[in-house]
C-alpha cells in the first residue's frame, strides 16, 4: 500500500503584481517526516507555506494537504494544519493560560486540552504570566502550543528559530523531535542550516522561487556523489542505464558538478607530522593545518576516502581524536545545489 | 459497511462545528481581558467626566446670572450634555473600534486567529461588541452629569431616558463605522487617522442636519421644539401616536440607523473574508433590501404628501440616487468573476440561480444593481405620477411631467454610471482605479456642464432659463423639474427636450459601456476557465503515468516474486 503523502505540492504557480515568486514547484512531505524547506530571503518559501496554509489561492498548479486541496477545501485543511508565521505576534495583556483558552476555545476544543499542551511544550510554570513580559523564545514556544491546541495531523512553521537565542534554539528542536516522536508531520522553513541539519529527514531547496532539489538528505547526498565531478562525467546521451539518475527535474535546474569535500582531523599532538603523512596520498586533494592538533584534508570520493585515510593514520601510530566532515551534509547539498545569486 | 481499511481516517471526518453564541464570543471575552488590564482607562474615563460636569456647571451658572427659569436651565443643560455626548461617542466610537482589526494585522496575529475556523461574522461581531462596550462605559460614566438638568426641570424623566437610547443607538453606528474602515487597513495608525478624519468632517455635518430636522418636527408636530438638537426624545415623547408618529419618529430613525450599520457589518465582513472566496452576497443581499426598503419608504412618504406627491417623488428620486451612487462605487470592487474556490462551494452545496447571481462577477453586481435600483426608482415615480393624477392640483400635468424628467435623468444617468463603472472593472486589475476614475466622471458630468456653460457666458439669465449646454449635467434635471413644478402655463419645450436627450444619451452611453464590460469580462473569464483546464488535464496525465509507473513496478515485483 502506497502512502500518501501528507503535503503535496504540483507545479506551483504565484505572482506578485509583475513577478513570479513562485515558478512550478513540485514536491512531495511524507507523513511523520520532518520537512526542512531551505532557501534563502526572499526565495518564496513564506509564499508557498502561505498557500500550503490557504492563506493565498496558487495561481496555477494544485496543493494538497492530507489530500485536500487548499483551493477548494481550505475549511478542511485549516482543521488539520497548525500554522506558525516567521516573526508571529502574540496577545500581550492577557496570561499564558488565558491566551491558549482563548485559541481552544476558537479552535471549538474542550478547555481541558490547555492543560495538556501546557505540560507538552512545558509552559505549566508560566501560565498565569502575562505575555508581554515573557522572553522571545518563551513566546515562541507559546505559539507552538497555540498550534498544538486542536491536535492537527501538519505543523508548518516558517523560520521558528529566527530572532532566538541559542538555548531557545535548542529547545524549539528539541520540541519538534518530541512532537515528530508523537507521530506529527513537521514542514519547517529556514533559511539557517544548522538548525534544520540536526532535525530534517528531507529537504527541499528554493532558489529565486524555483525548486533546484528535493528528497531525503541521505538520497540527495548520495545521488550528488554518485554524479561525480564533471570531468569524469560522461555526456548524458552516452550516460546508459547505469547512469545516476537525476536528483530531481526541478524546470531544467540542472544539479551543479561535485564539489570537493573537506573532512576535519583532529589528533593528540602535532598536526604538522599528519599533515605530511596525509599529503600526496590517493585522493587526497590538499590538507592544511587549522589548528596545532587540527588539520583539514581535501577529497574527492565518498566516504570509503575516509575509511582508508583513517586506517592509514592509525597503522602510521597517529593518535587521532576525531574526524568529522567539515561541513554537515545538509549545508554541503545546499551549497552544491544553489547558486548564490541575489534573490 | 465499511471495512477498517475503507473507512476514512479519523482526520478525515471533519468535528463539529464550534459552537458560539453571543455570550461566549471568545474574540469578545478576549478582547475585553485585554481592556481591562489596560491602565489608561479609567483615567481617560475619569477626565472625560469631569470635563463634561465642569462644562454643564460653566453653562448652568452663566445662565442661573440671566433671568431665565429654571425649566429653560434645565433644558439647555438637557441639550448641552447630549451634545457633549453625542461627540465623545463620534469621536470615541469609531477611534476605539478602528484599533480593533488593524491592530491585529499589524501586530501579526490576525492570521493565527483567521486559521483557526472562526468565521468573519463571528470576529467582527466579537470585535464590535467589545468596542461597543468600551464607548457605553464612557456613556456610563458620563449618565450622572446627564442627570444634572433634573435639578432645574424642564425635561422628563422620558426624554432623558429616550435621550440616551439614541446616544446607545449612534454609538453603535459610529463603532460600526469604525470597525468597517479598521477591516480594510494593515496599520493601526492609518486607521485611526483615516476613522478620525472622518468622523471629524461628518459628526458636525450629521448634527447640523439634526437641528435643522427639528424645524420640521415642529411644523409637524407644533409640541416639539424648533431649533433644539436633542429634539427626537421629545417628539417620541410629547407628539400625539399616529401613522406619522410611527413612520417618521419610529421606523425612520431605525431605519436610518439599520442600513447604515448593516452596510458597515457587510463591509466588515467582504473585508475579513479572503479575495478568493465570497465577499459580493452579503453587500449585494444590503443593496437590494436598502433599495426595496427605501423605494416603499419613499412611495410611502409620496402616498402621504397627497397632492404634493409628484414633488415629493421628485425629491424622492433624488435622494434614492445617492444609494444609487454609493452601490455603484461599491460594486466597482467586484471580481471579474466567481473564484475556483466559490465556484467548488456553489457544487458543494447546490447553489441555485439566485445564489449565484448575487455571487462575485462584476456583470452579476452590476445586472442586479440596476434591476434593483431602477425598480426602486420605477416605483417611487409610479406613486408620484399615481398621487398626481389622484389628488393633484391644476399644476398636476406640469407636476408628473417634472417628476418625470428627474426620474428618466436619474435612470439614464444611473445606467451610465453602472455600465462605465462595470467597464472600467473589466479593464483593470486593481479595484481602486475604477473607483478613482469613476469619482472623476462624477465630478466631471455634475459641474463640468456649468463650468462650460458659464464660460460661455450662458449664465446671465435666471435658473428658470437653464442653458442647454448645461443639460450633461445631472443638476440640470432638478432645475428644469424645479422650474416647471407648481406652474399651469405652458412651459418652455427646449429645456424639457434637452434634459431629454441628455438621458437618452447617458443612457446610451452606459448600455454600450455595459456590452463592451460583458465581452471583456466574458473572454477574461473564459481564458481563466482554459487555463483551469489545461492546469487539470496536466496533472491528470501526470496522475496516469504515476499510476501506470506504480502498477508496472508491481507487475515487475510480482513476477520477480
Amino acid at each position: 500500500m502506497s502512502a500518501r503523502p501528507a503535503i503535496r505540492v504540483r507545479h506551483l504557480w504565484h505572482r506578485f503584481g509583475g513577478m513570479d515568486v513562485v515558478r512550478d514547484v513540485t514536491f512531495d512531505v511524507g507523513e511523520g517526516e520532518i520537512f526542512g524547506f531551505i532557501g534563502p530571503n526572499g526565495a518564496g518559501k513564506t509564499t508557498t507555506i502561505r498557500v500550503m496554509s490557504t492563506l493565498l489561492e496558487p495561481m496555477a498548479g494544485r496543493v494538497e494537504v492530507d489530500g485536500h486541496d487548499v483551493t477548494l477545501e481550505p475549511e478542511a485543511v485549516r482543521k488539520i494544519i497548525g500554522y506558525m508565521p516567521d516573526h508571529a505576534g502574540v496577545y500581550d495583556r492577557i496570561t499564558v493560560r488565558e491566551y491558549l483558552e482563548f485559541f481552544s476555545e476558537a479552535y471549538g476544543v474542550p478547555p481541558d486540552v490547555v492543560d495538556v499542551v501546557l505540560e507538552l511544550t512545558d509552559l505549566k510554570k508560566l501560565e498565569e504570566r502575562l505575555v508581554a513580559t515573557m522572553s522571545k523564545g518563551m513566546k515562541q514556544r507559546l505559539g507552538l502550543a497555540r498550534i498544538l491546541l486542536h491536535d492537527p495531523k501538519i505543523l508548518i512553521l516558517d523560520e521558528p528559530a529566527s530572532d532566538l537565542d541559542p538555548r531557545a534554539r535548542i529547545e524549539i528542536r528539541d520540541l519538534l523531535l518530541e512532537l515528530r516522536s508523537l507521530g506529527k508531520t513537521i514542514f519547517l522553513s529556514s533559511h539557517i542550516l544548522t538548525e534544520l541539519a540536526d532535525v530534517c529527514t528531507s529537504v527541499a531547496i528554493l532558489e529565486k522561487g524555483r525548486l533546484v532539489v528535493a528528497g531525503p538528505i541521505s538520497e540527495i547526498a548520495e545521488r550528488m556523489r554518485a554524479r561525480g565531478p564533471v570531468s569524469q562525467r560522461r555526456p548524458a546521451s552516452a550516460a546508459g542505464a547505469d547512469a545516476a539518475p537525476p536528483v530531481i527535474t526541478a524546470a531544467g535546474v540542472p544539479l551543479p558538478d561535485q564539489a570537493v569535500h573537506r573532512v576535519k582531523v583532529r589528533v593528540i599532538g602535532d598536526a604538522h607530522g599528519v599533515l605530511r603523512l596525509v599529503i600526496g596520498g590517493p585522493g587526497v586533494q590538499g590538507a592544511q593545518v587549522t589548528s596545532p592538533s587540527q588539520l583539514t584534508v581535501s577529497y574527492q570520493g565518498d566516504e570509503r576516502f575516509v575509511a582508508d585515510m583513517v586506517r592509514h593514520l592509525v597503522a602510521q601510530g597517529v593518535p587521532i581524536v576525531a574526524v568529522e566532515p567539515e561541513r554537515t551534509e545538509l549545508e554541503r547539498i545546499f551549497l552544491e545545489a544553489t547558486r548564490g545569486d541575489l534573490q | 459497511m465499511l471495512s477498517a481499511d475503507e473507512a476514512p481516517p479519523m482526520s478525515s471526518i471533519p468535528p463539529p462545528p464550534p459552537v458560539v453564541t453571543a455570550r461566549h464570543n471568545p474574540v469578545f471575552v478576549r478582547e475585553m481581558r485585554q481592556s481591562a488590564r489596560l491602565l489608561r482607562t479609567p483615567f481617560i474615563l475619569m477626565t472625560v467626566t469631569a470635563m463634561t460636569a465642569f462644562l454643564l456647571s460653566a453653562v448652568g451658572g452663566i445662565m442661573m446670572t440671566s433671568k431665565v427659569s429654571p425649566a429653560e436651565v434645565g433644558r439647555a443643560l438637557h441639550h448641552t450634555f447630549f451634545s457633549i455626548a453625542y461627540f465623545v461617542v463620534s469621536l470615541a466610537g469609531p477611534t476605539v473600534s478602528a484599533n480593533s482589526i488593524a491592530q491585529e494585522r499589524e501586530g501579526r496575529t490576525w492570521e493565527a486567529l483567521l486559521l483557526t475556523g472562526l468565521s468573519p461574522g463571528v470576529i467582527a461581531r466579537g470585535k464590535f461588541t467589545s468596542a461597543y462596550t468600551s464607548v457605553a462605559m464612557f456613556i456610563v460614566s458620563l449618565a450622572p452629569v446627564g442627570a444634572l438638568p433634573f435639578l432645574f426641570g424642564g425635561v422628563t424623566v422620558v426624554e432623558v431616558v429616550l435621550a440616551f437610547a439614541c446616544l446607545f443607538l449612534g454609538a453603535g453606528l459610529w463603532v460600526a463605522f469604525g470597525l468597517a474602515v479598521s477591516s480594510k487597513m494593515e496599520n493601526l495608525r492609518a486607521a485611526i487617522v483615516v476613522t478620525l478624519i472622518v468622523a471629524v468632517v461628518t459628526s458636525p455635518a450629521i448634527y447640523g442636519v439634526g437641528v435643522s430636522l427639528s424645524w420640521a418636527a415642529h411644523k409637524q408636530w407644533p409640541a416639539v421644539p424648533e431649533g433644539w438638537p436633542v429634539w427626537l426624545p421629545s417628539a417620541l415623547e410629547r407628539a400625539p401616536f399616529g401613522w406619522e408618529y410611527l413612520g417618521y419618529l419610529v421606523l425612520g430613525p431605525l431605519v436610518a440607523s439599520a442600513l447604515p450599520a448593516w452596510f458597515f457589518y457587510e463591509v466588515t465582513l467582504a473585508n475579513l473574508t479572503s479575495v478568493t472566496d465570497d465577499r459580493s452576497t452579503g453587500i449585494r443581499r444590503w443593496f437590494i433590501v436598502s433599495a426595496a426598503v427605501l423605494a416603499v419608504g419613499g412611495a410611502a412618504v409620496v402616498v402621504g404628501a397627497g397632492g404634493a406627491g409628484a414633488g415629493a417623488a421628485a425629491a424622492m428620486a433624488a435622494t434614492y440616487s445617492w444609494l444609487l451612487v454609493l452601490g455603484t462605487f461599491t460594486f466597482a470592487g467586484e471580481p471579474i468573476g466567481p473564484s475556483r474556490r466559490v465556484l467548488a462551494r456553489w457544487e458543494r452545496e447546490g447553489a441555485g440561480a439566485l445564489d449565484r447571481a448575487l455571487g462575485p462577477g462584476v456583470m452579476r453586481a452590476t445586472t442586479t444593481s440596476l434591476a434593483a435600483g431602477l425598480g426602486g426608482l420605477s416605483l417611487i415615480t409610479a406613486a408620484g405620477l399615481a398621487g398626481a393624477g389622484l389628488w393633484g392640483g391644476p399644476s398636476k400635468a406640469l407636476d408628473s411631467l417634472a417628476l418625470l424628467i428627474v426620474a428618466t435623468y436619474t435612470a439614464g444617468f444611473f445606467v451610465f454610471l453602472a455600465g462605465v463603472t462595470a467597464w472600467l472593472r473589466a479593464r483593470t486589475n486593481s479595484v481602486m482605479t475604477p473607483r478613482i476614475l469613476l469619482l472623476v466622471t462624477l465630478g466631471l458630468a455634475l459641474v463640468g456642464p456649468w463650468v462650460v456653460a458659464a464660460i460661455g457666458g450662458a449664465m446671465a439669465g435666471s435658473l428658470g432659463h437653464a442653458p442647454v449646454v448645461a443639460a450633461p449635467s445631472p443638476i440640470y434635471a432638478l432645475v428644469v423639474a424645479a422650474e416647471l413644478g407648481g406652474r399651469t402655463a405652458t412651459p418652455d419645450l427646449g429645456p424639457i427636450l434637452a434634459a431629454s436627450i441628455a438621458a437618452a444619451a447617458w443612457a446610451l452611453l452606459g448600455l454600450t459601456a455595459l456590452v463592451a464590460a460583458a465581452r471583456r469580462s466574458g473572454a477574461i473569464i473564459a481564458a481563466y476557465d482554459a487555463a483551469l483546464a489545461r492546469g487539470d488535464e496536466l496533472l491528470a496525465a501526470e496522475d496516469a503515468r504515476a499510476a501506470e509507473g506504480a502498477r508496472a513496478a508491481e507487475g515487475a515485483q510480482a513476477a520477480e516474486g
